[in-house]
Formats: C-alpha cells, sequence, structure tokens
C-alpha cells in the first residue's frame, strides 16, 4: 500500500501554506464540474502544469498517480455510450453513439477534476489539513481522531507487510484457501496490534500531560495575499478561456 | 538524609487481570544521580516506572515526589508528569504525532504553554540534541533510533527534573545507542536526575552512579554501583550476569597488575590505560 | 465501490452531501459522548478507522486469478457498531481519496453514504437479525459482510444512475447497466469479504476475547451482542 503522502514532503511547495493550495486546486476542481468539455480541458492543463512545473513533483509520480482513477473513469465515461431498456420485447442492450458528446464530456471532466485532487495529495502533507479543518469548525472529536487515524496508518502498514512477508515466505498464499487463511490471521492480528497501539499511545500521551483534546500546532506561515490574489486570476482566465475555446468549437 | 527527588515505600500493585506486580517495593532516588534499575524480565521494572510517573496507582505503600505524598488529583498529575518525565521502551507508544515538531510540542502545549512558547521548547531540545534536521521530517519516516531520540526530545521539551527511560537502548544499533548515551550525559550535565532501566549489565556498569536490582515485585538491594555489582550471588540470584569490566579487572588484580581494586575500573578506556601502563613497567 | 473525483455532476454530489450529513452529524454526537465518558477513547476510535483503511490492503483471490481488497465496512460495523462507523468510514474515505487517490472530495458525500452510511448499517442490521434469531456467529457474520458490501455496490450503481439515466432505459436501464458492468468485480468481491470477516471474527473469538473488551465502551462495540 503506497501512500502519495510521502511525495508531499518533498515537494517544492510543501512549506506553502494549505489555504494557498486548496483554494487553487479546489477552485478548479468546482469549475471542471462546471464548466464545459474544453474549460475541463484547461484546467487539466493548468493544474498539470503547476503540479509538474510549480510544484515540481516527477513526472512519472503525477502519472502514476493519476492512472490510479482512470480506469473507474475510463469505465464509467465509456458505458454510457453503451444503452439498456426495457421494452415490451424485452432487455435491449445497443449502442449509444449519441452519447458520444455526454461521455467525453465526462471523461474530460473526471480527469480534471482528479487531477486536482491528485495535485492536493502529492503536495500538502495530509496533516497539514487539520489546524485548517479546527479553523473551519470541524468538532474537535473529529479532528483528534484523524490525528490518530494518520499517525496509526503508517505503524499498520508496516506491520501489515511484515505479517504478510512472513506468511509468504511459509507459503501462506500458495492457494486459495491459504490466502483466505493468511488473510484472515493477519486480518485478526492486525486488530489485536491496533488495541495494543492504543493502549501503548494512552500511556505515552497520559505521560505527556494529555487532556481533554489533542493540542495541534498552527502552521508558522500565513496564506500570502499576493498568492491568493493569483489563485483567483487563475481560476478568472481558465474559466474565460475554457468558454471562449468552447465557443469557438460550437460556432 | 540524602536529598530524594522521588522516593517510594512498600509499593503494591497488581494489575486488573490478577497478576502481582510490585510486592512492597522501595526505591529511593537521589536527585542529581544516575541509577540504573535491573532486573530479569518480568522482575517489575516498567510497573514500577508507571507508578511512578502516575500512570498506575499502587493499591498500596507511599510515593513522595520532592518530599510531598503524590496527589493524583488532575492539576496535580500535571505537575508530577512535568517533573517526572517517563521514555517509554516503545517509541510507538509516545511518538503520536505525524511530524516531529508537532511531536515535540505536545508536552509543553499540555502543560497550558502557548503555540509560540512551545514552538520555542521544541526548537531549543532539537538544538541541544543535535538534531535540528529532524525538525520537519515525517515520524514515520524515522528509524527506530530516530525515533527514540524523538521520544526523548519530547518528555525534554518538558523541561523535568528526573527523566525516567525504560530500557534507553534496547533495539537500537550501537551507533544510535551511543548516540542515546551522549544525550543522557548533555542532560544529566544539566543537572537531571536519570534513572534508567536496562537488560545491559555493562553499560549500566559503566554509566551508572547507583544501581537497585529488582526480584520478584521488589527490590532486592539498592546503592553505589560498585557495591551492588560486587555481589555476584546477589546478581546470580537475580538471574543477571556480571558486567565483563568487573570481570576482567577482578582477574587482573588476582594477576597484580590492578592494585587498587577492581572497582576502580569503570570503563573501557580506563582498563586500556592501566593495561598500557603495567606494560610499560 | 469508490465513485472518483469529479464523476457525479454538482447537483448531484452536493445532494449526497447533504443526505450524509445527518447520519455523520448523528456519528459525531455519539462519538462526543464517548469521548466525553473516556478522553482516551480518541485513541482507540483513531486505532478503529487506521485498522479499516488498512485492511482494504488485505488480499482477497478474485475470480479471474487477481486481487481484490476488502473495504472493511462489515467488520467495522460489528466491532465497532454502525453509527461510530459512519464518522470513522469518512474519516477513512477521506484519507483513501487523499493519500491513495481513491475516491474524490466532491464524491466523498455519495461515497459515504454508500460505503459508511448503507453498507454498516445494513451489516449491522443483518447481524443483530440473525443473532437475534439464533444464528451462529459464523453464519450471521458472513451474511452482514456480504449484504454490506452488496447493498454498498447497489447504492453505487443507484447513484450512478440516477446521475447518468439511459437515454432510452431511464433510470431503471441505467440501473440495469452500472448494476452489470461492475457485477464482474463486486459480487466475488461481497462474498469473498464475507469469508474473510468470518475467519477474522473467528481468530479473534478464540484468542483475543479479552483484548476485545477494551471495544467495549463502544456503544453496539465488540463481538457478543
Amino acid at each position: 500500500m503506497h501512500l502519495i503522502d510521502c511525495y508531499a514532503y518533498t515537494n517544492r511547495w510543501q512549506t506553502r501554506h494549505p489555504a494557498e493550495k486548496a483554494a487553487f486546486a479546489g477552485g478548479l476542481l468546482a469549475l471542471s464540474l462546471i464548466l464545459p468539455l474544453a474549460g475541463s480541458l484547461v484546467v487539466l492543463a493548468v493544474v498539470s502544469a503547476v503540479t509538474l512545473g510549480g510544484a515540481r513533483v516527477p513526472p512519472r509520480v503525477y502519472l502514476r498517480t493519476l492512472a490510479i482513477p482512470l480506469v473507474f473513469i475510463a469505465v464509467g465515461s465509456l458505458s454510457l455510450l453503451l444503452s439498456v431498456s426495457f421494452g415490451a420485447q424485452g432487455v435491449h442492450v445497443g449502442l449509444a453513439t449519441d452519447q458520444m458528446a455526454r461521455a467525453t464530456r465526462l471523461l474530460g471532466r473526471a480527469v480534471a477534476a482528479a487531477s486536482c485532487l491528485c495535485f492536493l495529495g502529492l503536495t500538502t502533507p495530509a496533516l497539514d489539513w487539520l489546524p485548517l479543518l479546527r479553523r473551519l469548525r470541524v468538532p474537535s472529536v473529529i479532528v483528534d481522531i484523524m490525528f490518530v487515524v494518520y499517525r496509526l496508518l503508517f505503524v499498520f502498514i508496516e506491520r501489515l507487510a511484515a505479517m504478510h512477508t512472513a506468511h509468504e515466505a511459509r507459503l501462506g498464499y500458495a492457494s486459495v484457501r491459504s490466502t483466505f487463511r493468511s488473510s484472515g490471521l493477519i486480518g485478526a492480528n492486525l486488530l489485536v496490534f491496533a488495541l495494543k497501539r492504543a493502549r501503548g499511545m494512552e500511556m505515552g500521551m497520559a505521560a505527556r500531560g494529555f487532556g481533554p483534546e489533542i493540542p495541534v500546532l498552527p502552521l508558522e506561515c500565513k496564506p500570502s495575499r499576493a498568492v491568493m490574489a493569483a489563485v483567483v486570476l487563475v481560476w478568472l482566465v481558465v474559466a474565460v478561456i475554457g468558454l471562449a475555446v468552447q465557443r469557438w468549437f460550437d460556432g | 538524609m540524602g536529598d530524594y527527588i522521588i522516593e517510594a515505600k512498600g509499593i503494591c500493585y497488581r494489575y486488573p487481570c490478577g497478576k502481582d506486580a510490585l510486592m512492597g517495593l522501595d526505591l529511593r532516588v537521589e536527585r542529581g544521580s544516575k541509577l540504573a534499575v535491573l532486573g530479569a524480565n518480568g522482575s517489575g521494572k516498567t510497573t514500577l516506572f508507571l507508578c511512578l510517573n502516575g500512570i498506575l496507582r499502587p493499591q498500596s505503600g507511599a510515593l513522595c515526589v520532592q518530599g510531598r505524598p503524590v496527589s493524583y488529583a488532575r492539576r496535580d498529575l500535571l505537575e508530577w508528569r512535568r517533573r517526572v518525565g517517563m521514555v517509554f521502551q516503545e517509541p510507538d507508544d509516545q511518538v503520536v504525532a505525524g511530524t516531529v515538531m508537532q511531536d515535540i510540542a505536545f508536552g509543553p502545549l499540555n502543560l497550558g504553554l502557548s503555540h509560540e512558547e512551545a514552538r520555542m521548547r521544541a526548537t531549543d531540545v532539537l538544538h541541544s540534541l543535535q538534531i535540528e534536521h529532524f525538525r520537519d521530517r515525517p515520524t514515520h519516516e524515522l528509524s527506530h533510533g530516530e525515533r527514540k531520540l524523538v521520544a526523548i526530545a519530547g518528555v525534554l521539551a518538558m523541561r523535568p527534573e528526573l527523566v525516567i527511560l525504560d530500557e534507553p537502548t534496547a533495539g537500537v544499533d550501537p551507533a544510535g545507542a551511543e548516540q542515546v548515551l551522549e544525550v543522557l550525559e548533555t542532560i544529566h550535565r544539566q543537572g537531571t536526575t536519570l534513572v534508567i532501566s536496562t537488560h545491559d549489565m555493562d553499560m549500566a556498569y559503566e554509566w551508572a552512579d547507583g544501581a537497585a536490582i529488582l526480584v520478584g515485585g521488589q527490590t532486592w538491594c539498592q546503592g553505589p554501583v560498585t557495591d551492588v555489582f560486587a555481589d555476584r550471588a546477589a546478581l546470580r540470584g537475580a538471574r543477571l550476569q556480571s558486567p565483563w569490566l568487573l570481570e576482567v579487572a577482578r582477574g587482573l588484580q588476582a594477576k597484580g597488575i590492578v592494585t587498587d581494586g577492581a572497582q576502580t575500573i569503570r570503563s573501557r578506556g580506563r582498563l586500556l590505560e592501566m593495561l598500557a601502563g603495567a606494560r610499560e613497567a | 465501490m469508490h465513485i472518483m473525483e469529479g464523476f457525479l455532476p454538482v447537483a448531484h454530489a452536493a445532494g449526497w452531501w447533504a443526505a450524509s450529513l445527518p447520519f455523520l452529524v448523528a456519528g459525531t454526537k455519539s462519538l462526543k459522548r464517548i469521548v466525553m465518558e473516556k478522553p482516551s477513547a480518541r485513541l482507540l476510535l483513531g486505532a478503529a478507522g487506521a485498522f479499516v483503511f488498512v485492511l482494504s490492503a488485505l488480499k482477497l483471490p478474485s475470480v479471474t486469478g487477481s486481487c481484490s481488497h476488502p473495504t472493511g465496512t462489515g467488520l467495522g460495523a460489528i466491532l465497532f457498531g454502525p453509527s461510530v462507523m459512519s464518522v470513522l468510514g469518512c474519516i477513512v474515505l477521506l484519507f483513501q481519496a487523499l493519500l491513495l487517490a481513491h475516491g474524490g472530495l466532491t464524491t466523498l458525500g455519495a461515497n459515504t453514504f454508500s460505503m459508511a452510511v448503507v453498507g454498516p448499517w445494513v451489516a449491522y442490521g443483518v447481524y443483530r437479525a440473525m443473532r437475534g434469531a439464533g444464528a451462529s456467529l459464523g453464519k450471521a457474520v458472513f451474511l452482514a459482510a456480504a449484504a454490506g458490501d452488496l447493498l454498498t455496490y447497489v447504492t453505487t450503481a443507484g447513484q450512478l444512475a440516477w446521475a447518468f439515466p439511459d437515454p432510452q432505459g431511464g433510470f431503471v436501464g441505467a440501473l440495469a447497466k452500472f448494476l452489470s458492468i461492475f457485477a464482474l468485480t463486486q459480487l466475488p468481491l461481497a462474498l469473498a469479504e464475507g469469508f474473510l470477516t468470518v475467519l477474522i471474527m473467528n481468530a479473534l473469538k478464540a484468542h483475543s476475547a479479552d483484548e476485545l473488551r477494551a471495544l467495549d465502551i463502544l456503544p453496539a462495540g465488540g463481538i457478543e451482542q
């Protein structure tokens, strides 16, 4: 299980305030849903350029990450070209070639939106969202749990990998039956490990005076006014260009 | 009467599952000292430490910090844990945050310090432990040894007077262990009292001023390190081994090469000096 | 089954967010109560959430010889309770979007509804009903987990069908279409996850009944109910 968070710690924009990145990607994400096809493609181009050129995420990493949602998006979009209806003669399945425009618009929109998500995942360590969530008045119990989940994810993944290797060394995945058995044992062991970890962390936190809430340090930097203004400008430019190009295509 | 930073008298602790871990244990920790608590697995070391930090509450016995009996009221517990810091054996129990800075600031923030102060304390500790380069690193990327250092840093940021470490060098490579010991030396020089538990008899012999041996939830003996380690029979009874340095020194004493007494050789360097001197003579 | 980012049109994405919200609010109230009684329950809940997330890394043999991955919602509902699972599930989905690029932020509402609300509640309901009727732990767990997965898949297909009705067949035609397309992976998954959940529960019951008592602080949590 590979968490793309690791790239977030090494990219050029790791220390930029998450509000800037959220505004950029969030705004373009919204635009990709609202604008016509040309608009989505402009969004995709802009986000890709910024991710590769601005944040300097390695191209292979970006493409591999974008490829993850692509299967579902492709299958889903292609399915729009299929038509299923129930009539007097029973089920009718056919090709709906008149749905091509709809399908391509969906494909473009989804890929553009996915690129926005990948941008966020690849440039911002997930933990950086927590102070922002606190600011947005998300209930503190939820933010606290997210804090703990994040920390434990890596501990559990490491543990799962170790157990998996141990099972594999003893041919735990040689047959369907043994695969089930191994996965079952690992699942159970992982839960017990999880409960133990929770208890251990409880004591560790108590030793450092843990009180009613998990304190989270706010981020040191503040969102730059200039950057936020630039982000808004980007939204406007993308919207205008997207609409203009679409007009040109339709006209 | 020495100045005891923490004193335990006859404490008994039984776990909810029925296991008696401490059965009338006494321990005195002198201010400014370096105490090694030794004992086989199951002798009660970890349980003792959890009691000394207020995480477990003994069913009977007396516990005093700075000469005053402890109180388990929330405010008093907080003050207790500020004074008496505990570093757990398993760093994953203690390193709770996603980044190093966030984790080290956890203690100070819990103590009610402002964000700026907590950040300042964390920066100070990172500097004094010479791990500034860890500052913004995600905790899951750190090695076991590095996590141990971060765990220690997290406790030090609370500016405790006494730091208790449960097996600080366990599972750490030699270089990492050396780093941990250097850190302990640094904080001891600044006046912090240290208590460690360890299975490493050699390390304990070289490092500690005083030692206490636990057997079956009780303190078998406590005293200066040279006295405690001199009793071979006691060590054997507690299922512990005599440190090699002491054994070699005893052998050399028997041969007449060491004249001041085997217990004067408390470090590898001193031994080698002695041997070099003897060869020249 | 995660609906990927941007797949749902704005109105639908927002609508499903609105539909999930009451469950999230109720779940949060439940969590607040638990945590007020025992502040350290945060750690247990965090561990539970991380567990469900990482469970999806387990290998399940699949039809075509490749592997599929469990969702963990059925197991989570039985162990931690469905109300708690609604919020934990949403948190897991959020992290899966940000850390694995699975699912999305606009589609978080829809995915929460299908995977964190429908799935767990159905699983829990089936489990309690069967245990109430005297069924064995194995049978109850298997059917609960499988039913949870199946209903999740049906809900997701429904969400897609509503957003993309067939030009001839309307909603029903689209529903049939999406159900068929994803049946190839989802039906075997439901069965496989059913089996897996039984194996996990049996292993837990046999060796770890004591440790599981930690879950008793969660309302509707723990195995023996």
